[in-house]
């Protein structure tokens, strides 16, 4: 009987900590960054020169007699949605 | 269908394939949130992703989920973060408005979708303390330690954490040469969009704002920008 108690207060603190999160501060600073920051194969896509507006494209097309290629969705862009 | 697409458009005369006015007269004319860039103020990147924790497929890709948006602030905004009368070794407080806004709009879950921004009066606290560390050849290095706790009663939601994260003003240039501050803390609940409908119990996650450069992608607003009262 003593032993599964002692156990159950043993793994208790642990699981506990699985989800609580890291305070922030001068030690944990950097390795909490390079984890949030993307990588660079996740920010393959700035190599498209991408317009921030249609319409800057459109004038862009229109200069290059090019036509506008436009992928329309609901949705912010930065919302993933 | 591009390719198809793309002979139709070949096969017209160049006055049926361009506008017979020219775009750029029009661009001023339309009122978009990217025309109030802040282009003598300050802007950063903000990255969100969900901290390390046990139980997550890491096939799955919401276990790496990553997402930004982007933090603006006016000169006079910018130049409010940095009072010129502090000494080294002093400490100060970061404008209230400013560390709310941070907050409210910024350190919402969007690491796998859109979201909702916190109410104002969700702001339970939030205080950035700033230390002028170092000052050298008009270059301020600031240290930056905070705390931030936020309630959406309305949406069961919330998020308690710290900050912490260095600073470089050049007094000189009046202009933010290095910024990176880190959010990390723990998020619980979810909105309508952002995909945590089997994960909404307390987790950790993090945001670090950094300066933005001056690639045209980073010219885009903030998602919450009608919030900022800017238009």
């Amino acid at each position: 009987m003593r032993r599964p108690l002692l156990l159950a207060l043993l793994v208790l603190p642990l699981l506990a900590s699985v989800h609580q999160a890291e305070e922030v501060d001068k030690r944990s600073f950097h390795r909490l960054r390079d984890h949030i920051m993307p990588s660079a194969a996740e920010e393959e896509w700035r190599k498209i020169p991408w317009r921030t507006t249609y319409w800057q494209g459109v004038v862009d097309a229109q200069k290059a007699d090019k036509p506008v290629f436009l992928f329309a969705m609901n949705g912010h862009p930065f919302g993933c949605t | 269908m591009l390719r198809e697409a793309l002979e139709r458009w070949n096969e017209m005369s160049k006055e049926e394939r361009l506008l017979d006015y020219d775009p750029e007269e029009v661009l001023p004319q339309i009122n978009r949130a990217e025309n109030h860039y802040p282009e003598d103020g300050l802007v950063l990147r903000v990255n969100s992703r969900d901290l390390p924790r046990t139980g997550l497929d890491p096939t799955d890709w919401r276990s790496t989920a990553w997402n930004f948006d982007y933090a603006w602030f006016t000169q006079e905004e910018m130049l409010s973060i940095f009072p010129r009368t502090v000494r080294r070794g002093q400490s100060w407080e970061m404008p209230e408005n400013l560390v709310q806004r941070m907050a409210t709009l910024h350190m919402a879950d969007n690491v796998r979708g859109q979201t909702n921004r916190y109410p104002d009066d969700g702001v339970e606290e939030a205080k950035l303390e700033c230390t002028l560390v170092r000052m050298r050849r008009g270059l301020a290095h600031i240290e930056m330690e905070g705390t931030v706790k936020l309630r959406d009663e309305g949406r069961n939601r919330g998020f308690d954490g710290t900050m912490y994260g260095f600073a470089v003003y050049d007094t000189n240039a009046d202009r933010f040469t290095e910024f990176e501050l880190v959010v990390s803390g723990e998020r619980w609940g979810r909105t309508r969009f952002n995909a945590r409908e089997d994960d909404d119990g307390r987790a950790p996650i993090g945001f670090v704002f950094s300066l933005a450069s001056d690639h045209p992608t980073e010219r885009v607003a903030p998602a919450m920008f009608g919030a900022y009262g800017w238009r």
